[in-house]
């Protein structure tokens, strides 16, 4: 009889389906895995560590280019972070605006994990549909902002600019339009039959194994575990006062957790459509903003403050955790001085993906790349 | 507080917040600890570190973890040169203890697969550490002449600058 080897294949890392640049080395047998080596690092530019010589709004923008589908949430976590630190109160008006961008930031990223998932899988539609409104979401961040997608735009103590009526006007607009193109993706997706095939009970997480490998957001409630921060440890307050419904998952595969991500994507319409009733629109210059154009000594004073940043106490810390899109984003901060000693960066996708071997093990090859499209992995998180 | 009062010799301080307990201690033994009184519906979700290298034990290891029944985090800190490896509880502990170890060079015994995960294949020295520079030592480039990628010292055509100018208003 022959005698089989398994031999080792490089997946990546210019794989269109790596998702970026993950090199995975993948021991195979015939065509089963059976060990999966993912080789990460390929995007690091050492965010922990710049961010360790920046001020601490100067470190802020860092935080978009770290996962670069969804960066509101992650310079949300840092605000929180830098606000507990120094004791600031976010008024209700802007924790609602930060609601409606977090939640559109929520989307912006589903839209993109479901339909690169699909596209992966070798369904193209869903994708060129997904990015139209992707760009119609992008051009709310660009007008608040003033950028499509890195946008510094939350802001320790509130929120950059506050929002205009003829914005509020144009989100609401979309969400309204929006569940019908989600059901179109859906149309495309949910029944169709090589979809199904391709994700149903594939890649079986079984909830043991989801909360022993530390697993969060999605790929946690696909694993039937009821678990939201948004509900749990709301870092936004009015959080508490909105009302919306966590979908959870109940085999573990990735079909359940592609339903999770569109019913999350129709929860965030709710979401916004609650909060946008709750925003006040404002002029765009606030009172102390128009004092500092008017009066010198205050326009000094602002500099100081704006150049220098803050002053915290050596030893000062905190580790904030949120919801973002992709499951518990965490950040350590320990401020020393108008810097940070040291900043960490709890990547979800980092996590997700040292998991890549327990979930890809004993499938196809052509699983692994339906494995990695449910992980929802972006590397710009992952590498840091 | 129960931990404290059974085993004081590994626990020294322990903070209550509302959102999470905090344990300073003095052993890896607390982690098994953690894990068998945890061990219904509790995951590792951080393990970090931080540089102070004017200790002797010159790096803080914090393990965070979920505890999913108490609905709080648990935070663990000591200082340590080596760390036991947990990865055998907590999967997820696999890659953040290598981490550690390629970024403070803080080694997790009996986890034998403790290779670079971040950092490109072939690096030296532990970026994380305050005594490493931003910049780094080495850079690299692709060499037409060589045909593949080469790396050479950093040069820098401006010296790297970091204003850190203490405030005259505040000090």
């Amino acid at each position: 009889m022959a005698q089989l080897k398994s031999y080792a294949m490089n997946f990546g890392p210019q794989h269109p389906a790596a998702h970026g640049v993950l090199r995975l080395v993948l021991e195979l047998d015939g065509e089963v895995v059976v060990r999966a080596d993912p080789h990460i690092g390929l995007l690091h530019r050492g965010t922990e560590k710049l961010l360790e010589n920046r001020t601490f709004l100067q470190g802020l923008p860092y935080f978009d280019r770290l996962d670069y589908v969804s960066m509101m949430a992650y310079e949300h976590t840092y605000s929180v972070g830098l606000e507990r630190l120094l004791q600031l109160n976010v008024s209700e008006n802007d924790q609602y605006i930060r609601v409606v961008f977090l939640e559109i930031t929520r989307i912006l990223n589903h839209l993109m994990a479901v339909t690169t998932h699909a596209l992966d899988v070798g369904a193209l539609t869903p994708f060129l549909w997904a990015f139209e409104e992707r760009e119609k979401l992008m051009e709310f961040y660009e007008r608040v902002s003033g950028a499509r997608m890195h946008a510094a735009y939350i802001r320790p103590g509130g929120v950059a600019n506050p929002v205009d009526l003829v914005l509020i006007n144009d989100v609401a607009d979309f969400i309204q339009a929006f569940p019908v193109r989600l059901n179109e993706i859906e149309e495309m997706l949910t029944n169709n039959r090589i979809w199904r095939q391709r994700l149903v009970d594939v890649g079986v997480v079984s909830l043991d194994q989801a909360l022993q490998a530390g697993f969060s957001g999605p790929m946690l409630r696909g694993s039937s575990w009821p678990w939201d921060l948004r509900v749990i440890h709301p870092t936004e307050k009015v959080y508490n006062s909105l009302e919306f419904m966590v979908p959870v998952g109940r085999r573990g595969d990735c079909f359940d957790r592609y339903l999770i991500r569109v019913e999350e994507m129709r929860q965030s319409c709710y979401l916004i459509a609650q909060a946008l009733t709750k925003i006040r629109s404002q002029p765009t210059l606030s009172a102390e903003s128009v004092h500092s154009k008017l009066q010198m000594e205050s326009l000094i004073d602002h500099f100081k403050f704006y150049t220098q940043g803050y002053y915290l106490n050596k030893g000062d810390r905190v580790y904030t955790f949120t919801e973002a899109p992709k499951g518990e984003f965490g950040v350590y901060l320990e401020a020393d001085g108008e810097k940070p000693y040291r900043v960490r960066l709890r990547a979800p996708g980092f996590i997700h993906l040292s998991a890549l071997d327990m979930m890809a093990v004993d499938h196809q090859i052509a699983d692994v790349v339906t494995i990695i499209g449910t992980q929802d992995i972006v590397f710009g998180e992952i590498d840091r | 507080m129960v931990l404290k009062r059974c085993c004081p010799r590994w626990v020294s301080s322990v903070l209550v917040s509302p959102q999470s307990f905090c344990l300073t201690g003095y052993s890896n033994q607390l982690n098994t600890l953690l894990y068998y009184s945890l061990v219904f519906q509790s995951s590792l979700s951080d393990l970090f570190g931080a540089d102070y290298p004017e200790r002797d034990l010159r790096t803080e290891v914090n393990w965070v973890y979920w505890s999913y029944r108490l609905n709080s985090k648990l935070f663990v800190k000591t200082f340590a040169s080596q760390i036991e490896s947990c990865s055998d509880l907590w999967p997820s502990a696999n890659w953040l203890e290598r981490e550690l170890w390629e970024m403070f060079g803080v080694a997790a015994k009996f986890n034998d697969d403790l290779r670079r995960l971040i950092t490109d294949y072939g690096f030296s020295g532990y970026p994380l550490r305050k005594d490493f520079p931003v910049t780094g030592y080495l850079e690299v480039r692709y060499s037409e002449v060589a045909r593949r990628v080469v790396s050479r010292p950093v040069l820098f055509s401006q010296e790297f600058r970091l204003f850190d100018f203490k405030s005259p208003w505040l000090n």
